[in-house]
């Protein structure tokens, strides 16, 4: 028996009621508001620890190339040269400048480790993402922030499915594991749109494009505030 | 400048959209002449003014070039608009709609160079991808915003106001609008600058001054959905008259620059 495509699993968790109260999301926005300063801008490599500041490396190179696979998948475009349309569609988009001139200075031999890892990646995103039906209107690479107290928490979704009205879904595609980094990542993800939009999603799930593994976690207040808590310069309880 | 932030949660989305209870102000024929004199003085070199260049303090733009994010407003607002009008589905269904219809137009050879017809045409398989997903992203977000406010929205187009004689287009910019035109929105991208403020009533001056003879918007709401908040602006004489005043000033702006690019910021300071 084949294991359920990240689709699979959000088609399962589709029809499950919300489970966070409106007086519930306020108590959270209120636990970020009563943070103490100073004001500070947190990104998701704050949360896990992925990635850094500094300039474009292969990883982020390869992070943005799968992300431009996700983007095209989510308008159905199912391409049969995952590589090259990557790359087309990395340098097609105004915006990654920096990353499109990193792309054009990498050796031989790195393009060579680029090109072997992305068609990896690739063929697990294929198989293990499925069709997303464009009644549930995916949109990719979605990118929030929220405004709250002394923070301003800014985030990218890989992907995000329905709507604020009828419960929405995040998705993080990531070329790492599925470890407790990453579910750290998943709340983050939660605790912004939440705070964006003043509605909790419904649920986060992830897809890891190394090893094939995947994962959906339900959102609820405990997972919120374990976020709240897991926010960088935020005393555990 | 009385303007009200919103956060994005659908009971604040719902009361920045809600009905005003006052009406819009009226521009009669005698005042926009004066809007009309007041341009000519400065000049008639043709000039483009909107809520951008006012957000800019008049700065000139640069020259305009297609890019996948510059035709995703365009594109998401078509869309938008077939859906919430229920003519599509699904907004991919209404975005591959709206990409076949410029690529009809181009195929058939209606599309002029530098239209977004002509571009899109230009551009590989997997570049049209790429602008079909931004153009979902932002007719998304549109149709949710529809969704969940307590008004009946319909997707409109910009309004463009021709001022004669002085080759001065002013282009105000809306997205949504109320069935009664009472209230207009405008969604952007990003977290509102210093200046939203200040683009958001250079457009309500304008959609009023498009109305003339009738009242204009009550307000306008400005929204941006990734940052998740809301900016609303009421509409009074005040409001109106300080908008129009921008927009003279950023007119002015333009036309310095045009005569003499080098010697304009000084003749500005």
């Amino acid at each position: 028996m084949t294991s359920p495509t990240v689709t699979d699993l959000l088609r399962a968790a589709r029809h499950d009621d919300a489970t966070m109260s409106g007086e519930q999301i306020l108590q959270i926005r209120e636990l970020v508001e009563s943070l103490p300063g100073p004001c500070r801008t947190i990104f998701p490599r704050d949360i896990d620890g992925y990635g850094g500041p500094s300039g474009p490396s292969l990883a982020m190179l390869r992070g943005a190339l799968i992300t431009q696979l996700v983007r095209l998948r989510s308008v159905g475009l199912h391409s049969t040269h995952a590589v090259r349309d990557a790359i087309d569609a990395l340098e097609s988009y105004d915006g990654e400048g920096d990353l499109v001139e990193f792309l054009c200075h990498l050796s031989a031999d790195e393009r060579a480790r680029l090109h072997a890892d992305l068609s990896s990646h690739s063929q697990v995103l294929a198989e293990r993402l499925g069709h997303i039906p464009d009644g549930w209107r995916p949109r990719a690479a979605v990118r929030s922030a929220a405004r709250v107290g002394y923070l301003t928490l800014r985030d990218v979704n890989d992907l995000v499915v329905g709507t604020v009205a009828t419960g929405l879904a995040l998705v993080d595609v990531t070329t790492a594991e599925l470890d407790e980094r990453f579910e750290r990542r998943l709340r983050y993800h939660a605790l912004v749109e939440t705070l964006r939009s003043g509605v909790a999603p419904t649920c986060v799930a992830g897809l890891s494009t190394s090893t094939g593994d995947s994962a959906l976690y339900r959102v609820t207040d405990e997972s919120l505030r374990l976020a709240v808590s897991e926010l960088p310069g935020v005393s555990p309880s | 400048m009385n303007l009200i932030s919103y956060r994005l949660d659908t009971a604040d989305l719902m009361a920045a959209t809600s009905e005003p209870t006052h009406e819009g102000v009226v521009i009669d024929d005698a005042r926009f002449a004066a809007i009309i004199e007041s341009h000519r003085r400065h000049g008639t070199t043709p000039r483009r003014v909107d809520a951008w260049t006012i957000e800019q303090a008049g700065t000139p733009p640069t020259p305009f070039v297609w890019s996948v994010r510059k035709t995703r407003r365009t594109l998401g607002n078509a869309a938008a608009s077939l859906v919430i009008s229920g003519q599509q589905r699904t907004v991919a269904a209404a975005v591959r709609a709206e990409m076949g219809r410029h690529l009809e137009l181009a195929a058939r050879g209606w599309a002029n160079r530098g239209t977004l017809s002509w571009w899109i045409a230009e551009q590989s398989p997997v570049a049209q991808g790429i602008i079909t997903a931004e153009a979902v992203a932002w007719a998304s977000d549109i149709c949710d915003l529809a969704e969940r406010s307590f008004a009946q929205f319909t997707a409109s187009s910009d309004l463009y106001i021709d001022l004669p004689t002085c080759r001065t287009s002013w282009r105000a910019r809306r997205d949504l609008l109320t069935e009664d035109g009472s209230v207009m929105v405008r969604v952007r991208g990003g977290a509102p600058s210093p200046t939203a403020g200040a683009g958001l009533r250079a457009d309500l001056a304008m959609a009023t001054v498009a109305a003339r003879g009738e009242a204009g918007p009550a307000r306008i709401v400005g929204i941006w959905p990734q940052a998740g908040m809301a900016l609303a602006l009421d509409s009074d004489e005040i409001t109106v008259a300080a908008g129009i005043r921008d927009l003279t000033a950023a007119s002015k702006a333009l036309a310095v620059a045009a005569v003499a690019p080098h010697e304009s910021e000084r003749q500005l300071a």
